[in-house]
């Protein structure tokens, strides 16, 4: 793990369509990604946040603007990424060199004992996901990006991987998670951006230290409610905004 | 499930047994399937072309051929995965032409090997080999174009490089790609039959010619079932192996 921080500066994302028309998704995004935390990038669907995400991972280029980083990002996006050709182990030994005991013990870790040998087709979005972070925790990534992860899984599932997210950024894990979801990034991330809509650009930004406190009961609490109720706010007004120009 | 599929088995069975009894039974005791030949005449011509026309020989190259041939040609694409997986990607036009072909009779092309090359077995060998790996051209083109994106994205994070990135596509696509074997193992046995029939040399299509030119209709038909037997446990085989080696979905 490392304790570099990923810095993005007035970065900007342009695609063209087939008729050369030129699409900018994303807008002098600027953002300080601090390792050891937990950092959500909320937007609704097809803002350009899953563009973001691979940039920072390396996937995608960006167009204009800086991105800097030299820390070990890996991605992890909503579908499952594990390989149903190879078993547990095989998948989390794809492309890391680690030693047996280091082996078991992230197996435990993110609670795949007793799977080791099974192959994961046919398995829940969640098992297949938990395969995915051990192959990323083997591999010793610096960020974890979480794409979007939580979105096809199941209530039960969810819960129990939220916790488990909680649970590694507490012994110094580092998340990038991009997620739709508001509730899901008040209780996982202790620092928010919130992106508008395409371009997507940065439009605000919370800190949320509180989180790392958050049990499943501090949803139902009114603390917890009026700050979901001001991002939901924000997102209305820069909505609205939006509809507004379209209509115009 | 299981029991579901062993009841639609039986039932099969059953639907294929009435059949037989009732062409034993129409074939034998009346005139109303004089256009077939009798059942005892079908049963003495099957016994007959394993001397009269050398059937396990002949029978034992078509066979060679085709197993060995699409065993061959499976090896190839396996091997050269790496190197199709990046030209396919990058020129997704390219097999537009294998496309087209996939419409052109199958003897256009057993004729056309037929000229270029002498009767041999191993030519016939080659010709399949040919054949098959230009026909699995189009599924493997189509399965390259519905790549999972997050294996591929996932992938791209741990900075693997372009040779691991392809044996990852390749892996993906396997099961896409040998989907429809056990149609292609039956358009391979046409073909051979045919290459055979042309070449009037060796294998179950000379037998056919054979057949054909003493007018020997009923070999005509008990080799037609012989084949379509012989067909059908291939189909069975291939698709248990490609089962047990690709697993996944």
């Amino acid at each position: 793990m490392s304790n570099s921080t990923i810095k993005l500066n007035k970065l900007g994302k342009n695609y063209f369509d087939k008729i050369g028309n030129k699409l900018e998704v994303l807008k002098n995004v600027s953002a300080e990604i601090y390792p050891n935390k937990i950092t959500a990038f909320l937007a609704p669907q097809g803002s350009g946040k899953s563009s973001l995400l691979k940039i920072i991972a390396g996937i995608e280029t960006h167009s204009n603007g800086d991105l800097i980083c030299n820390s070990k990002v890996v991605y992890i996006p909503s579908e499952p990424s594990s390989f149903p050709w190879l078993t547990v182990k095989e998948n989390i030994l794809d492309e890391n060199n680690i030693s047996n005991e280091e082996l078991t013990s992230i197996i435990k870790l993110v609670g795949l004992k007793g799977y080791e040998d099974h192959k994961p087709d046919n398995r829940s979005i969640g098992f297949r996901f938990r395969i995915s972070l051990a192959k990323a925790i083997a591999y010793k990534a610096d960020f974890i990006i979480l794409d979007e992860v939580f979105s096809l899984m199941s209530s039960e599932s969810k819960v129990e991987l939220y916790e488990l997210i909680k649970k590694l950024s507490k012994e110094g894990f580092s998340f990038i998670i991009g997620t739709s979801n508001i509730t899901e990034a008040l209780y996982l991330a202790s620092e928010i951006y919130l992106l508008s809509a395409k371009p997507g650009e940065i439009i605000s930004k919370i800190d949320n230290k509180e989180s790392e406190n958050y049990t499943l009961h501090s949803i139902a609490e009114e603390k917890f409610i009026s700050k979901r109720n001001n991002i939901e706010n924000i997102f209305k007004k820069e909505y609205s905004q939006v509809f507004a120009k379209l209509t115009i | 499930m299981k029991e579901f599929k062993i009841e639609k088995k039986k039932n099969i069975f059953l639907i294929y047994f009435s059949f037989l009894l009732l062409y034993i039974i129409l074939g034998e005791l009346t005139p109303i399937l004089n256009f077939l030949p009798k059942p005892q005449i079908l049963l003495d011509s099957f016994f007959s072309l394993w001397t009269d026309y050398n059937l396990l020989a002949e029978l034992g190259i078509t066979t060679f051929t085709v197993y060995v041939g699409i065993f061959l040609g499976v090896l190839i694409l396996e091997i050269t995965s790496g190197v199709l997986v990046k030209f396919l990607s990058s020129n997704k036009y390219s097999l537009e032409l294998f496309k087209f072909l996939k419409y052109f009779p199958a003897f256009f092309f057993a004729i056309l090997f037929s000229f270029w090359f002498p009767v041999s077995i191993i030519a016939q060998l080659v010709f399949v080999v040919l054949a098959f790996v230009s026909i699995m051209f189009v599924p493997i083109q189509n399965a390259l174009k519905n790549v999972n994106e997050s294996y591929v994205d996932s992938a791209l994070s741990y900075k693997v490089s372009e040779s691991k990135l392809s044996k990852i596509i390749w892996k993906d696509s396997q099961p896409k790609i040998y989907s429809n074997l056990n149609r292609i193992h039956y358009y391979v046995w046409t073909l051979v039959m045919i290459f055979e029939y042309i070449g009037t040399f060796n294998g179950v299509g000379s037998v056919y010619y054979n057949a054909h030119n003493y007018n020997d209709y009923a070999a005509f038909f008990s080799l037609a079932v012989l084949i379509a037997f012989l067909i059908w446990i291939g189909d069975s085989l291939i698709i248990l192996i490609k089962n047990k080696l690709i697993d996944w979905e």
